[in-house]
């Protein structure tokens, strides 16, 4: 039924105007229109809360943009002129959709049609009409994309309040916009909460978790959830996990850039789309929004993998290192007496101790380069627990039980060098 | 003796091993500023191949690039890029086309030859038809911007200018590769580092 009237509004809408029509011509540029539309036939002069809207339509499968359009494009500017005293406002934005694009390329935005509602107030005065003027500059995609600017005019007639009257085409067009613009979760009553949270590891990502809410049966694509454009992280497509009371959203974060530590906190905003609220069983989807701040500092990585250096490096030469002190232990014989050795034999295999020895230092330094102190220091610790045990072993050679002890000790350094390293991995 | 060969063998060759795969995982890269810039090797509109290797030790500017995006052309048109190619001279300039050969925006080469001579781009322009280079850097847009350091890092990321819609004096813009590149030739690292591209979708 909507859904015909829409339609009905949107013929109507196309049709040759009055001189005082409350609908601005069509600006067309190529495969999109747009143009200014107003909620009232006759406005009351100096209406604070009087709407207006900018109102595109597209061609098949072309899109406009949300306030954060995604991998490409971008969202349109509006800029509102009028008479002295001015017409104010701002596009506020309607629940986007989320369009895959080759390449695994992402767009957020609308297709087909969208009214973008601004909330304006026009000017007082004795004028019994006010010419409001826009400027709107915007981009629309299908395979390509076409950037455009327009100069929209919409000449509002204007009456005493109270002997304002809505227009019967456009009134309806900004009703169903507005119904589309997401609600502030505090202003939503009805015990539906949020919680954010971020998670390091084993990957950095996002997590908004929302109460007392379901995917509302009718959204195909079911429930998503939007985040604004942010300097510190590339984000991916949020996992939806229905709860037994609430729906979670875990996006995967990638850093924009490494060399620089996070900061303490991380202040964003999410929308979330195709929700159901409690109570409110007529199906038509939902969409909340809220500002969040997360901390990202806790818990503090243990290792913290310096600019540049991946973490599979840092992890290798830990384990190289660790690795070269075995060899050099073995070199020098502390793991175990070497009898029957021909003295060439003996000296060959000392200096290769020598040689791995080195090899261990240079291991280390490179580490050095790359991880905390405290973690460099704890994989210093190690090794030397291993030195000591292999000459706990050599003094009192032959007695096996030490030599299992050795084993399971490096057992434990190792183990602990790769949970160090999860721990520190940052993204 | 032999009871700690049976044991201490295995082991260490268990750990060399894991210490090999581990240091042999690649990095994962994706254009991220202070990463090592991913290598190629390309073929250009020239009939040359370039690798990134080839200019070790020198600032290089990667310019994702489409002669049918209309924001590619407007900057073309507009000498953007040779402009700055020019301002920069040290510094090597490859525009890359990572539209697929499916993509109805594939220009053969000798097209997309005239197109550059046309604007006056006179820096190599490579193919990247199976999208792979601009995959690896996470190239999004045409023009899509990074800046490769003299260290081979990824020193910038993200879009040309402040002006999507090409609405502002060209004066007014704050261009974000111009200045990244002044603070290459001073050394520093470019602020900001890394900003959201726009433009037409990369046609993988």
């Amino acid at each position: 039924m909507r859904r015909t009237l829409l339609l009905g509004t949107a013929l109507l809408a196309t049709l040759p105007l009055p001189a005082a029509g409350v609908a601005g011509d069509w600006a067309v540029n190529g495969p999109s229109r747009v143009r200014l539309i107003s909620q009232y036939r006759v406005a009351p002069g100096n209406a604070s809360g009087a709407w207006l809207g900018l109102h595109f339509r597209l061609q098949p499968e072309w899109h406009v943009y949300w306030k954060n359009s995604g991998d490409a494009g971008y969202p349109p500017a509006l800029t509102l002129a009028g008479s002295p005293g001015g017409v104010h406002g701002e596009l506020l934005w309607p629940a986007p959709h989320r369009f895959e694009l080759r390449g695994g390329l992402v767009a957020f935005g609308y297709a087909d049609e969208v009214v973008y509602p601004v909330e304006t107030q026009l000017a007082a005065g004795t004028a019994d009409r006010e010419r409001i003027t826009a400027e709107v500059d915007y981009v629309v995609c299908q395979v390509d994309c076409i950037p455009f600017h327009s100069r929209l005019t919409l000449d509002q007639p204007l009456a005493a309040p109270g002997r304002e009257a809505a227009d019967p085409a456009t009134a309806p067009l900004l009703a169903a916009a507005r119904d589309r613009l997401p609600v502030a979760l505090g202003a939503r009553p009805g015990g539906v909460t949020a919680e954010t949270g971020f998670t390091a590891s084993p990957t950095p990502a996002l997590t908004v978790q929302i109460r007392s809410v379901t995917a509302a049966p009718t959204t195909p694509a079911g429930a998503d959830l939007f985040l604004e454009p942010q300097d510190l992280f590339e984000t991916g497509k949020p996992e939806v996990t229905r709860l037994a009371d609430g729906l979670r959203f875990r996006v995967p974060l990638t850093r924009k850039q490494v060399g620089k530590p996070l900061p303490a906190t991380f202040p964003f905003a999410w929308t979330a789309t195709g929700l159901q609220l409690p109570g409110e069983g007529n199906g038509r989807p939902v969409a909340l929004a809220g500002p969040a701040t997360v901390s990202l500092a806790a818990p503090p990585p243990l290792v913290e993998v310096a600019p540049g250096r991946s973490f599979a490096r840092t992890l290798g030469l830990a384990l190289a290192a660790m690795l070269s002190t075995l060899v050099a232990l073995y070199g020098w014989g502390l793991l175990g007496e070497r009898p029957r050795r021909s003295p060439a034999r003996k000296a060959l295999q000392e200096s290769a101790g020598f040689l791995a020895a080195a090899g261990t230092l240079g291991f280390l330094y490179a580490l050095s380069r790359g991880v905390r102190t405290e973690a460099l220091a704890g994989v210093e610790l190690s090794l030397l627990g291993m030195a000591f045990l292999a000459w706990l072993r050599a003094t009192a050679a032959g007695r096996g039980k030490l030599a299992g002890a050795l084993v399971v000790a490096l057992g434990l350094c190792a183990g602990a060098a790769v949970w160090l390293a999860v721990q520190g991995r940052i993204g | 003796m032999r009871r700690w060969n049976r044991i201490a063998k295995p082991a260490a060759c268990l750990v060399a091993l894991a210490a090999l795969v581990l240091t042999a995982l690649p990095a994962l890269a994706m254009g991220t500023v202070g990463e090592t810039a991913p290598a190629f090797s390309l073929k250009g509109l020239d009939g040359k191949t370039h690798a990134l290797a080839d200019y070790a030790g020198k600032v290089v500017v990667l310019e994702w690039i489409n002669p049918n995006c209309p924001f590619s052309d407007r900057h073309a048109q507009e000498k953007t890029m040779t402009t700055l190619a020019a301002k920069y001279g040290e510094v090597v300039w490859l525009g890359i086309n990572s539209t697929s050969r499916d993509s109805r925006d594939f220009l053969p080469p000798a097209e997309h030859k005239a197109w550059a001579d046309k604007n006056g781009i006179h820096y190599a322009v490579l193919y990247d038809e199976s999208g792979t280079v601009g995959h690896a850097y996470g190239a999004k847009t045409t023009p899509h911007m990074f800046i490769v350091g003299k260290d081979g890092k990824i020193a910038y990321n993200g879009a040309i200018d402040d002006d999507p819609g090409g609405r502002k004096a060209k004066i007014a813009r704050v261009n974000f590769v111009d200045g990244g590149l002044t603070a290459e030739r001073a050394s520093k690292a470019p602020d900001p580092a890394a900003t959201k591209p726009y433009g037409c979708s990369v046609k993988y």
